[in-house]
């Protein structure tokens, strides 16, 4: 019998979804496999698998659409994704990619036109201390210069680069994750067995810690494990948060690299002590080159009894963890965003209440968890959390892992404790005579070199662990167009101030940059800003102007005393 | 989606409203009480008989002791909430938001076949728009007339999504849905085909009739005729509820 083309596509996705599952929550996966499979997603493809997984086309093609590194066209073989955040600009992104465009002959969001080599701007890729970065297809390179990528080039067009190592894979940098180096292999889990600590204990053992969520939002670790364990349901979730897409952020990479161990182990108390069954990894798609070492580490525990039934000899403690993928969408970090696209829609975030906690996937109760959350946790569990408390502040206890890049010496991951200064820090990472420094990533605060005696903690500056220094010569402007050029792309689109509102203040950042921008729309568009701020309904929209705030307080003159540039 | 009270044992909790001491039953939603007690509350996306989108932002209030705001339409009412629905705040925040909306894509009233029977434009008027403060995006959107008796003109569109939600939850049709992110959203047909060439569409016009703006018009009409009707929904997603 003759197959039509067709008839082979429909073959190949049957056989996929038989490996992957037929359930809804498998689309997204699903999607990148067919992609990997031919290049992109067809909209016949689209039909089949929606009749499959029984939805809506539509619904396919809405989630298709949702997801940046989902194609709807085909593309060129090799898809060069260059970082746009803005430690890869100041070290030089904008000349790397002259050379890219010139050596290819296309713009940015274009393919050759033999079909070789697409050409993309992406969203932070979580290479930052080796800025500028770009990903080959799934393979990331670092510290690019434009001699560099005309050889990356060349050897991608003698197609030489499969062999190539991977660049960047583990943190050589100058991370010194002091207590998760120091931490003995599993021994949370040989302390919860041999001393026989009930669910309740572990939980209690956080709580008293005073571990907050290290992704940003910084809720108590133990009272949502507490919560979780109350809230009824016969199947509960624990999932992994590493959907790492805060620019300037890089730690759970550098953690899932070095310390994976350590959050399976803080997912295996969670769902202990929550009474869970069933563990996923939610893996930005940027950081695909780092699950086949995940997997490796999964099947070794698996192996060791560390996970799996009766978990260390353990009667009726089950638990066992797979690595969902991401399809590259920066709001998908936001806990419900993020259960949205597991269970296969588009990552907008939901109304809450209810919380996760009480109906989170698939409507059960679920936890969501950041990468360094629960190797902290683990950390915790093994040590008792005294020794937690003694370090820090008094209301921030313990440490934090902070992204260091941007204009100084020694960028890199650093394991911290709370209360230090920003000065501190700058001297820590030889970075002195800064700025401003953005601490928290762009949804964070931008600090101006004024107030570099503020205290890195819960108590002030207590958000997530990314920064970054600005010298003396960085234009605040420039800073505030990239952060919002960001904003917009990653924006979901559901709420009013945050979907039109950004692109508002970024054509007026650009007024400011032609010096034409009146004091009297300044003030309007500052008022837009805080509109946005108070009614966006998730934490991206209400941080997103946070830049605009920031530099009419701080960097007024600068701004407003630009020569006017003819039109 | 107000629901017939059928649920037994539903506790009643008081609370107060501008001042006005009510009480309500505990699965309601705060803009649901409002209704129920003449208490305005502007709103786009929200709709009696839909789900709950919670995307215009229009319905936000202030819950006192909270430091942020909530959406009306999304927040249930619980024993002891004091609410504020009209502070000069609020005003504020709403007339920003509607003039983000008629500035993200090209509503021209005096030309629309909805003018005077917009509750986009009904709001403005309600919550004192006399002006929008930032530019219009100016950016050219398509009209989809492949219909035979329906069009789309996306130009008008706000993305509320009411089309999406009843042709998903009341016709069963799921003909309507959104493509892309960000700005770059779009309600599409089908897999973004003309709608005139879909076959899940039924033709039974209910997304037409729940559009707020003359996004969604029947085939046809000129300048402020397209007059739409919305008292079917109610009835119909009770029916279908109790089914």
């Amino acid at each position: 019998m003759l197959l039509t083309g067709q008839d082979n596509e429909k073959a190949i996705i049957r056989e996929l979804m038989k490996t992957l599952g037929s359930e809804r929550s498998e689309l997204i996966p699903i999607l990148l496999a067919v992609q990997d499979e031919f290049g992109y997603v067809s909209e016949f493809s689209m039909q089949f698998i929606a009749d499959q997984l029984k939805m809506s086309a539509n619904e396919v093609y809405g989630v298709a659409t949702f997801f940046h590194f989902i194609n709807k066209k085909p593309k060129g073989k090799f898809i060069i994704r260059l970082s746009r955040d803005m430690s890869s600009i100041m070290k030089g992104a904008k000349s790397v990619a002259r050379q890219l465009r010139n050596d290819l002959g296309i713009r940015m969001g274009e393919t050759t036109p033999d079909g070789m080599f697409t050409l993309e701007w992406t969203s932070c890729i979580g290479m930052n201390y080796q800025a500028p970065a770009m990903m080959v297809n799934n393979e990331v390179f670092s510290n690019l210069t434009p001699p560099k990528v005309h050889r990356i080039i060349e050897d991608c067009r003698q197609e030489l680069y499969a062999h190539r190592p991977t660049v960047g894979n583990v943190g050589e940098t100058h991370a010194s994750t002091l207590s998760y180096a120091s931490h003995e292999p599993n021994a949370a889990l040989n302390r919860l067995v041999q001393q026989r600590m009930s669910p309740a204990d572990v939980s209690g053992e956080l709580t008293v810690s005073g571990l907050k969520g290290r992704g940003g939002a910084g809720f108590p670790t133990g009272v949502k494990w507490n919560l979780a364990s109350k809230a009824e349901g016969d199947v509960k979730y624990i999932i992994c948060n590493a959907d790492e897409g805060e620019p300037g952020t890089f730690k759970d990479r550098i953690i899932l690299g070095k310390y994976a161990d350590l959050v399976f182990e803080g997912m295996t108390l969670a769902a202990y002590a929550v009474g869970a069954t069933e563990g996923i990894v939610y893996l930005r798609y940027e950081y695909t080159h780092l699950r086949p070492h995940l997997e490796t580490i999964l099947a070794a525990r698996r192996k060791a009894n560390l996970l799996g039934e009766n978990i260390l000899g353990k009667p009726g403690f089950c638990f066992d963890i797979r690595i969902h993928m991401g399809a590259g969408a920066y709001v998908c970090g936001e806990e419900t965003a993020l259960i949205e696209s597991l269970e296969g829609r588009r990552g907008e975030p939901r109304n809450r209440p209810p919380y996760p906690v009480e109906k989170g996937f698939l409507g059960r109760p679920t936890v969501v968890n950041n990468v360094e959350t629960l190797a902290t946790a683990s950390c915790i569990v093994a040590r008792g959390a005294k020794w937690f408390t003694s370090i820090g502040t008094e209301r921030s206890k313990g440490f934090k892992l902070f992204s260091v890049s941007g204009d100084c010496a020694r960028p890199g991951v650093y394991e911290l404790p709370w209360g230090m200064t920003v000065q501190q820090l700058l001297e820590l990472v030889d970075g002195q005579g800064a700025k401003a420094v953005q601490v928290g990533g762009y949804t964070g605060e931008l600090v101006p070199a004024s107030q570099f005696d503020r205290v890195m903690g819960y108590e002030d500056l207590g958000i997530g662990g990314s920064i970054i220094v600005y010298g003396q010569g960085r234009e605040m402007l420039e800073v505030a167009e990239n952060y919002l050029e960001f904003f917009i792309e990653e924006s979901c689109g559901q709420c009013t101030g945050c979907r039109i509102g950004n692109t508002k203040l970024l054509d007026g950042v650009r007024l400011l940059q032609k010096g034409t921008c009146s004091n009297r729309y300044l003030n309007d568009l500052i008022g837009l800003s805080h509109s946005i701020k108070t009614t966006s309904k998730c934490g991206l929209g209400q941080a997103s102007p946070n830049i605009f705030i920031a530099i009419n307080e701080h960097f007024k003159e600068e701004i407003m005393a630009r020569p006017v540039l003819a039109a | 989606m107000a629901l017939p009270a059928t649920t037994p044992n539903v506790r009643v909790v008081t609370l107060t409203i501008d001042g006005r001491d009510l009480s309500a039953r505990e699965d309601e939603t705060i803009i649901e009480v409002c209704r129920e007690n003449q208490i305005p509350i502007p709103s786009l996306c929200y709709l009696d008989g839909l789900s709950i989108w919670g995307g215009c932002r229009l319905c936000v209030v202030e819950l006192e002791g909270q430091g942020r705001l909530f959406a009306a339409c999304s927040t249930r009412v619980a024993e002891g909430m004091r609410i504020q629905t009209n502070t000069e705040k609020l005003q504020r925040y709403r007339r920003v938001i509607i003039e983000l909306l008629f500035a993200e894509r090209n509503h021209v009233c005096s030309v629309c076949v909805s003018n005077g029977h917009c509750e986009l434009q009904w709001h403005a008027q309600k919550c004192g728009v006399d002006h929008v403060s930032v530019p219009y995006r100016q950016a050219a959107y398509p009209v989809d007339s492949s219909h035979e008796m329906f069009r789309m003109d996306h130009n008008r569109c706000i993305l509320c999504t009411r089309c999406v939600r009843v042709c998903d939850e009341i016709e069963g049709a799921h003909t309507k849905d959104v493509m892309g992110r960000g700005s770059d959203c779009q309600i599409i047909t089908d897999l973004a085909a003309p709608w005139g060439d879909s076959d899940t569409c039924t033709s039974c016009g209910k997304c037409v009739q729940v559009c707020p703006t003359g996004a969604l018009v029947k085939q046809g009409t000129s300048a402020g005729e397209m007059v739409k009707d919305q008292h079917f929904l109610p009835i119909l997603a009770r029916r279908r509820h109790a089914q």
